[in-house]
């Protein structure tokens, strides 16, 4: 068998382009496909991507350790075979990655044939391996990113009940991606090619919810100038999503049973019943058995919902995955802002990995567009971060329990003027820009709240879920 | 194939450098791939060198390492042992060696550039 036969690309992490051309140069005249990465995070997501057999990792990387992309690596693959690079002829460091997994140690300086030997070797080391074949419970499904055992739990969930007609609860405090959740039950589902149709109990107001719920007939009510498909008739055939289910008004809760329990709807205006085959699943970000307990929802409704729970888990229970999220966030968003960024610096990685995140995935993109915007760079340091985070919480404090509405009134902000003006780092953002920065700040402060959020800053929670709800269009229309 | 070596090359070429090694890595793209990796080498060495200088310890410190590695894959053994040295002065509190390595690694740095010059002229011309 030719060299030339193995199709499968290697994957060479290594960071300074003399010695990517040269080793690229001297495997592709020995037949073999290489793909080049330069930093651990780029090294990180190409694995993720091509998924290689073999990989030729240099030690040491501007943003971090490649013994810590050889765990990630192992720990994500353990049948890869990986070719270790270094300047360091330490025996004690070739010990330490040898026992780590490495499949062989290449001291510099060493010349062509010693490379393609290495990796001959790795490939006939392979050939007599089993096959690696990726479990379909191994890879998050999209777009989910992150391998803790928290997530996979949730990931095993969504496959196995997205088969299912069950009703699907939702619990998890904001910024987890309960809506990401959603999604992925619904596209893994046999109604994947039906609609999905999501609708913010919290973001509608009261009176108008149950038209946009069961639809209405034109002159129904004042205003009502034309038919209205409701999104339970909209989600025909697909799944209806019904987000902050624990702010549905309890009038409207009971027509909800009254739907779940014969699958029929009757729009407001309307006479006569219609029969509907939808899947629902909800979500809250509070506990909604507390909620049972105040009497602000119906507990015939709460069992009728609560078949198959899925708590999405909070950032700060993820592990690794905070850096994981973050540096492929990071890229996508560079690539956007036309900035530099590659990956983040070890000590703000450390930083993130002991950060709480109340406000969860949402703080951290916040975070991360702060960062990208306000700075240029490649790698990410911790002088760039929002001076809150440079001296985050005791631990003590972030591990406090939220606050009391009493609590929320809180001290009179400090004033703006005077030197080191806060309203520096908003210099060339436009109102609409500063309102969103101010309003998701708040949300973080409350731990993700909304409602608390709209205290604070004395307007309707409505008002905030309907922003959210057109910066998320926004977003994903970019 | 690496070229064969000749006694002029051998007696021009700076001290402390393997040159069958040099020549042989040069080489590993085949002759057209020589010009413009020695054209990487070349802007990798300046990169390096500026580094080198920057007020940011750890940076200093990434430079030296990446100095080592590329000194050692081209078979520049004295810019391999002057950045070991350099390595070790930069991780002890006393920095009073840094200078005159420097100026050690600049000598050995100008002497690598100049035979990667007269390497990506000599192919230009083939």
């Amino acid at each position: 068998m030719s060299p030339g036969a193995l199709s499968d690309p290697i994957l060479l992490i290594e960071d300074t382009p003399s010695l990517q051309m040269m080793y690229r140069a001297a495997l592709a005249r020995a037949g073999y496909t290489v793909e080049v990465c330069g930093t651990v995070a780029e090294g990180l997501a190409g694995f993720r991507r091509m998924q290689p057999r073999i990989v030729l990792l240099d030690l040491t990387l501007p943003d971090g350790s490649g013994a810590e992309v050889l765990d990630r690596i192992l720990a994500q693959r353990p049948e890869t075979a990986v070719i270790v690079i270094t300047a360091n002829a330490s025996i004690n460091k070739a010990v330490e990655l040898m026992r780590a997994g490495a499949q062989e140690f290449l001291v510099k300086p060493f010349d062509d044939q010693r490379l393609i030997a290495a990796v001959h070797n790795a490939r006939n080391a392979l050939s007599h391996r089993e096959p690696w074949v990726a479990s379909p419970a191994d890879a998050p499904p999209a777009p989910f990113i992150g391998q803790s055992p928290a997530m996979r739990d949730v990931y095993a969930r969504i496959r196995s009940v997205a088969r299912s007609m069950a009703t699907v609860f939702i619990t998890g405090e904001s910024g987890t991606g309960k809506e990401l959740c959603a999604e992925a039950v619904h596209a893994a589902s046999p109604r994947a090619a039906r609609p999905l149709v999501a609708l913010n109990c919290g973001a509608i107001p009261a009176d108008l919810l149950e038209s946009e719920v069961f639809g209405h007939l034109r002159g129904s009510f004042t205003g009502a100038i034309a038919d209205k498909l409701g999104a339970a008739a909209a989600a025909d055939g697909g799944t209806l999503f019904l987000d902050e289910i624990c702010e549905m008004d309890l009038n409207l809760q009971t027509k909800l049973l009254r739907f779940l329990q014969t699958s029929t709807i009757t729009p407001v205006g309307a006479t006569k019943p219609r029969k509907i085959d939808v899947r629902i699943v909800c979500a809250t970000n509070r506990n909604p058995l507390d909620e049972v307990r105040a009497g602000r929802f119906r507990e015939d409704l709460y069992y009728r919902l609560h078949v198959v729970p899925i708590h999405m888990p909070p950032l700060r229970q993820r592990g690794d995955d905070v850096i994981e999220i973050a540096e492929r966030l990071l890229v996508e968003m560079a690539r956007e802002e036309g900035r530099g960024f590659a990956a983040l610096s070890p000590a703000v990685r450390q930083i993130f990995l002991t950060l709480p995140w109340p406000g969860n995935v949402r703080q951290l993109i916040n975070v991360l567009r702060n960062v990208v915007v306000l700075n240029d760079g490649r790698i990410v340091e911790p002088q760039m971060l929002p001076p809150d985070l440079q001296a985050p919480l005791p631990p003590q404090a972030a591990a406090a329990p939220p606050l009391s509405p009493a609590d929320v009134s809180g001290p009179a902000p400090a004033p703006l003027a005077g030197n080191g003006s806060p309203f520096d780092a908003l210099a060339g953002r436009t109102l609409a820009q500063i309102e969103r920065l101010a309003i998701e700040a708040a949300i973080d402060r409350h731990g993700g709240s909304v409602p608390r959020a709209a205290h604070e800053l004395d307007v309707s929670p409505s008002t905030l879920y309907r922003k959210r709800e057109a910066w998320n269009r926004s977003d994903k229309g970019r | 194939v690496p070229p064969e070596l000749s006694n002029a090359d051998i007696a021009t070429a700076p001290a402390g450098v393997d040159l069958a090694l040099f020549d042989r890595m040069l080489s590993v793209g085949g002759a057209e791939l020589v010009a413009s990796l020695a054209m990487q080498l070349l802007a990798d060495f300046e990169r390096i060198w500026l580094d080198l200088h920057d007020q940011e310890p750890g940076r200093q410190r990434a430079a030296t390492h990446e100095l080592k590695g590329v000194a050692a894959t081209i078979g520049a053994t004295d810019l391999v042992d002057l950045a070991i040295l350099h390595e070790v002065s930069l991780h002890t509190p006393s920095r009073s060696d840094l200078d005159w390595q420097r100026q050690a690694m600049r000598e050995r740095i100008t002497a690598v550039c100049a035979l990667l010059r007269s390497r990506a002229g000599a192919a230009a011309t083939t």
